[in-house]
């Protein structure tokens, strides 16, 4: 561990002992995120999520991908964020009391690792996580999938949450969407190219893919300033320079020792080659939206579309 | 992974008590609360004694309601957590004793307990701190639980408040004479002991049908026809599993005579409640006063 790892591993431990010791009455009942990552899926979101919980004022719940807003608005993904929503709930409340001693137990936080797995989900389930946020931290979420969400869903993030503040993380559409194919592919093992293109031809991945119309339907109801765009080609090139940015964003200090791990990709996928059928499927349908996007970020969006076009 | 009971996200967020056992304290509410649980229409928390109304509404009762629940969550949750396979546990009734434990209190928080009933189970809780909260304290139940049935449990006033003060002793809070003497002054006792006002406080707001009163005298000679009382009250009708322990008391303290001196002090600031309840209950008003004023 790393000095500046250890010290924050105190910090929190400190925190959490803190947290147990006092007056019930004290403390908050609900509270809503200041901050939510919504995406994209495969543009280093995991990094991002990974990186934030390490700043010792951000705090992040004890699981990545609540999924509230899209169980809530994107009833499709119900069944598979339930399931994801209980393994890794459970998960983590066993790893909890295994690790620590019964006099040591935070019960509150026990109390929001069993919520995970048992809901049920209401913006009462919301708001009594991220009531476990000190009062001196700025708190959010980091969900890929909310980058999907319907006009009403957006509408309910700003009801609960008036001042949130956005994080977008943008990677080269054919890019992510063929790491997005991968990586359903490889979960259920499929190899089939005539599958793979069926993947690469549902309206999902141009849905996911299409950047500036998740932007405009967003700035609609967030204004500039609370609205931040970051690249996957930045977290790649200059991961520090990224934080930065996002602390500042955020509002709080940013020191180079509060992320050791900055440098470390997380959750890379395996390698696989693209079918040159899947790319071409994925360049046809992806036109626009690189026009697009060259329209509104003229430095990236050109050597995006410099790749394929 | 086992499915989840009945998708968890369609559960009733909130639910609030049906009924209450409003005490007294040291009159039969431990076997009550033992024996009420056992029964498969009927819904108690996972501790007795939730402690919330006298919390509010009873400020100096806080000296030991956060740390009650504290303590009896933690050893529910232990408990629990080791006599259940991880594979069986029930989340949101961890999530719920957790919250007994450490939460804020609040109305949602208090709500959220009793959302884990079945849907076709009565639920309520024994708290005998409940029986002398002040009115507001009364209209804050209606108010969650507009519906709510009300059981309180008599026992003669000068063996329940020696009862408590016997359970004081062996704590340790008061031994020499003296200070019993000036123990059974005490007002909070007087209070918990006068039951003409509170049944007349609860009155004011719980209609007859809806305020069920039983005694400890007949908890001792015949439990099971309580047991039954109380069931009828509650309209879920008697159930077999109940008899096999109606007739274990719970909690029997020890016995300690009270010194004569301590019983002088009682029967001297207790003669009005006696009259005013004989006047409210004349055949078991009469049976307590003929034992202390002959």
């Amino acid at each position: 561990m790393s000095e500046g790892a250890r010290m924050n591993w105190r910090k929190r431990k400190a925190a959490a002992a803190a947290a147990a010791a006092q007056d019930p009455q004290s403390l908050p009942e609900f509270r809503y995120p200041d901050f939510i990552c919504i995406g994209a899926q495969k543009a280093g979101t995991s990094w991002l999520d990974r990186n934030l919980r390490r700043h010792p004022k951000l705090w992040l719940p004890p699981m990545k991908e609540l999924q509230f807003f899209s169980h809530l608005y994107i009833p499709q993904a119900r069944n598979w964020t339930t399931r994801q929503r209980q393994e890794k709930g459970s998960k983590l409340l066993k790893r909890y009391l295994d690790k620590n001693a019964q006099e040591d137990w935070d019960y509150r936080r026990i109390a929001r690792l069993a919520d995970i797995v048992g809901g049920p989900i209401t913006d009462d389930w919301y708001g009594r996580m991220f009531a476990l946020a000190p009062a001196d931290s700025v708190c959010g979420e980091v969900t890929p999938d909310y980058s999907t969400l319907p006009p009403e869903g957006i509408e309910h993030v700003l009801r609960l949450s008036p001042n949130v503040r956005i994080i977008f993380s943008l990677r080269d559409p054919i890019a992510r969407s063929w790491s997005h194919i991968r990586m359903t592919a490889q979960a259920r093992d499929i190899t089939d190219v005539a599958v793979l293109e069926r993947f690469a031809s549902q309206d999902n991945q141009v849905h996911r893919a299409n950047y500036p119309a998740i932007i405009e339907s967003w700035r609609r109801h967030i204004p500039e300033d609370r609205f931040l765009v970051v690249f996957l080609d930045d977290i790649q090139a200059a991961p520090g320079a990224v934080l930065e940015r996002l602390c500042g964003f955020l509002k709080v200090p940013y020191e180079e020792g509060f992320f050791p791990n900055a440098a470390n990709p997380a959750h890379v996928g395996q390698e696989m080659e693209m079918p040159s059928s899947v790319l071409e499927i994925l360049r046809d349908r992806f036109r626009p939206i690189y026009d697009d996007i060259a329209m509104l970020y003229p430095e990236y969006g050109a050597a995006w579309r410099a790749r394929y076009y | 992974m086992p499915e989840l009971p009945a998708a968890a996200s369609e559960t009733a967020e909130y639910r609030y008590p049906d009924f209450l056992c409003v005490g007294a304290q040291k009159a039969g509410t431990s076997w009550l609360d033992k024996n009420l649980r056992r029964h498969p229409k009927l819904w108690l928390p996972p501790i007795k004694e939730i402690q919330y109304f006298n919390d509010l509404h009873v400020p100096e009762s806080r000296a030991w309601t956060g740390r009650h629940r504290r303590d009896r969550g933690a050893m529910m949750m232990r408990h629990y957590l080791t006599k259940t396979e991880a594979e069986d546990w029930n989340y949101r009734r961890i999530s719920v004793l957790a919250d007994i434990i450490a939460s804020p209190i609040s109305d949602r928080w208090y709500g959220r307990i009793f959302s884990l009933a079945g849907a076709d189970q009565m639920c309520g809780e024994v708290s005998p701190d409940y029986a002398t909260i002040p009115d507001t304290g009364i209209a804050h139940i209606l108010k969650l639980s507009p519906g709510i049935r009300i059981v309180l449990s008599l026992r003669d006033p000068i063996a329940r408040s020696w009862s408590q003060m016997r359970m004081d002793i062996r704590r340790g809070q008061r031994k020499e004479l003296h200070e019993l003497e000036a123990g059974a002054m005490n007002r909070d006792l007087y209070n918990r002991a006068d039951y003409p006002t509170i049944i007349e406080n609860w009155r004011k707001f719980i209609p007859d049908d809806r305020l069920h009163v039983i005694f400890l005298d007949d908890i001792e000679a015949t439990p099971e026809a309580v047991l039954e009382s109380v069931c009828g009250f509650l309209g879920v009708g008697s159930h077999a599993r109940l008899s096999t322990k109606a007739m274990n008391p719970v909690h029997a303290g020890e016995k300690l005579e009270i010194p004569p001196s301590v019983l002088e002090t009682f029967k001297t600031r207790y003669r009005p409640i006696y009259e005013r309840f004989a006047a409210l209950y004349p055949e078991i008003g009469a049976a307590w006063m003929a034992r202390h004023y002959g």
